[in-house]
């Protein structure tokens, strides 16, 4: 990518390593967080959506990433734009906490400027979340997928090309 | 008119974890009422035997991503009974410091995220951000104030890593803690407010004469340490708890119940904490209290809502003080606790009411049982009666707005219910199997 000064951009993975394929979020952001991409801040998140709000608040790019329960083969990546697209809330039947990411996107918007102007979320297909289980698919394989689509996202960040775009469903 | 009526609620809303509700109405009373949990046994006594007595804090820890430092303060102080170790006052300062972050945090989220919208008519908080955005963010400005003391003292605010027997891996120099200030002298003015808005809520008149169970101390509002002391004269040890108190399994929920031996069902949490220590409360606290109308006592569970607010006026007022007296020595580091053969126990204050740890260890250091009663499953019961006694009165309301009556009751009590299921004993009968 060329060498310019880039608006940074804050890469939040969330999940629980804990959780079986809950674990997606944390170790995906701390794969991307092995490149060192110099503009890109990766944060881990462990808790509930009410302390996600403040993570993105003031940042203009922000990408989160989390298992989701979409049916169909665990271990596929699907991705949203939150500022275009309605957010599925039926992703997240399952939640530890009170307060899931539905919730804490729904009470953003309705916040003053407390969604980021470009935000985009990648999805983890999971299937298993018991409090001690084994991921069901290779993580491992899924974050060299996992950082081309980043880096082809922050590339589209740089110069916007329609193959470039996120859109729904798609890895 | 039906005879009889059942009302099921299959999935709580606005409370942490997976609960249900039951309630059966016959003959226009109702005959039963009941809290049914239906999160999976999470068997941590169980996986607990054979670890090391220092994997406990972090261990435990995992029950709850909301609590996590009300177990890791019970599994500390657990421990160090068995050795018989105190802690140094600069230790102990920081160990409520960092309680009383859990207790912002933890009550700034029910208050405004769960507990409010139904004082206010609305569904959830995403509709009532809408129309009260200001308060919303206040709220949010809480749960990062608590979360900022969890961090900087914790390692991390979920499942905090620096907590250890005997103190802390790493103790936070006074340049390290600075930046706090500012932001609990803004989150004390954000708790103020808070207690004024949820002072005026529009409550029913329901009050019932509960048995308030908790902690007291000899000269503070109690977090960590104290004696265990019951609205009908109880005053003991917390050696003495076991002998007190027992958990009892039922067939409709995984989480056990609790109760007090010759009194029957009782109640944990900030009502218990607030009607049992007032007397130990700062006049500032009092002056609060004052002027949102509860007193000095209460007994109505909706009012609930005030007295954690006035907890988290009272955390960031302790906090303050903490953080205005600290000042360790450079060379100070917590010692290293020596592992001897024996038991022991410690309760605390989680947020939700008293947390009782026991552990046993073996002369390798090696635990060899473990006990943990958290406050929601010990409230089971008293949540219980509180939905019969709210429910009646709103037995002409269509099934959906009676649900609606009976989801609030319960979520006066914050229930946790994910941390209610520590353990489940399983017993398998095969007399029909041998027998044949």
């Amino acid at each position: 990518m060329p060498d310019l000064v880039r608006e940074p951009v804050r890469l939040i993975g969330l999940g629980n390593l804990f959780r079986g394929d809950d674990a997606a979020g944390i170790v995906l952001a701390e794969r991307i967080r092995r490149e060192k991409i110099p503009w890109l801040e990766v944060l881990l998140h462990y808790g509930d959506g009410a302390s996600l709000i403040p993570l993105w608040d003031k940042i203009k790019r922000v990408i989160l990433v989390d298992a989701v329960c979409a049916g169909g083969t665990s271990g596929r990546l699907i991705c949203f734009d939150l500022q275009k697209e309605a957010f599925p809330e039926n992703l997240f039947s399952v939640s530890s906490h009170s307060l899931g990411i539905p919730e804490a996107l729904q009470i953003a918007k309705k916040l003053h400027q407390k969604l980021p102007a470009e935000f985009i979320f990648f999805g983890v297909t999971a299937e298993r979340f018991n409090l001690g289980s084994k991921p069901s698919f290779n993580m491992d394989s899924l974050g060299d997928l996992f950082v081309r689509r980043i880096k082809t996202q922050l590339a589209n960040w740089l110069d916007p090309k329609e193959e470039n775009r996120c859109t729904s469903l798609r890895s | 008119m039906k005879k009889t009526r059942t009302i099921k609620i299959d999935t709580l809303a606005r409370v942490e974890g997976e609960g249900s509700l039951f309630l059966r109405v016959k003959n226009g009373k109702i005959s039963s009422a009941r809290l049914k949990i239906f999160e999976p046994p999470r068997f941590f006594e169980a996986f607990l035997r054979g670890r090391s007595y220092e994997e406990a804090p972090d261990l435990t820890s995992r029950i709850c991503g909301i609590c996590p430092v009300a177990y890791q303060m019970s599994a500390v102080h657990a421990i160090e009974d068995i050795f018989g170790f105190q802690a140094s006052p600069l230790v102990r300062s920081l160990r409520r410091l960092l309680y009383c972050g859990e207790w912002i945090e933890s009550h700034a989220l029910h208050v405004y995220l769960l507990h409010a919208p139904d004082f206010l008519g609305y569904d959830g908080a995403a509709e009532m951000a809408g129309d009260y955005p200001s308060e919303v963010e206040r709220g949010l400005q809480l749960k990062k104030a608590g979360n900022a003391i969890l961090e900087m003292l914790g390692g991390r605010s979920v499942h905090p890593i620096n907590v250890r027997v005997g103190g802390f891996y790493r103790i936070p120099s006074r340049k390290d803690i600075l930046p706090l200030v500012e932001i609990l002298k803004k989150a004390r003015k954000a708790a103020i407010e808070t207690v004024r808005w949820t002072a005026s809520f529009p409550f029913p008149d329901f009050e019932r004469d509960y048995l308030f169970v908790s902690l007291r101390h000899t000269d503070e509002y109690p977090m960590n340490e104290g004696r265990v002391v019951s609205g009908n004269g109880l005053n003991i040890p917390v050696k003495e708890f076991s002998r007190h108190f027992e958990e009892q399994q039922v067939s409709h929920s995984t989480a056990l119940h609790s109760v007090f031996k010759g009194s029957g069902i009782y109640f944990a949490g900030p009502l218990a904490r607030y009607n049992l220590n007032y007397d130990l409360l700062p006049p500032s606290i009092k002056k609060a209290a004052g002027d949102s109308g509860v007193g000095s006592s209460c007994r109505n569970p909706f009012k609930s809502v005030i007295v954690r607010s006035l907890e988290i006026l009272y955390a960031c007022e302790e906090a303050l003080e903490i953080l205005t007296h600290y000042d360790p020595s450079p060379s100070f580091s917590s010692p290293r606790v020596k592992g001897v053969e024996g038991e022991g126990c410690a309760i605390t204050e989680a947020p939700r009411g008293i947390l009782y740890h026991h552990y046993r260890v073996d002369r390798d250091g090696l635990i060899q049982s473990a006990t943990i009663i958290p406050p929601t499953s010990q409230n089971q019961k008293v949540m219980e009666e509180d939905l019969a006694a709210w429910a009646g009165r709103f037995l002409d309301l269509p099934d959906e707005k009676l649900r609606w009556k009976c989801e609030q009751a319960i979520r006066n009590y914050d229930p946790c219910l994910s941390c209610s299921t520590h353990y489940l004993k399983l017993h398998v009968d095969r007399s029909d199997v041998a027998d044949a």
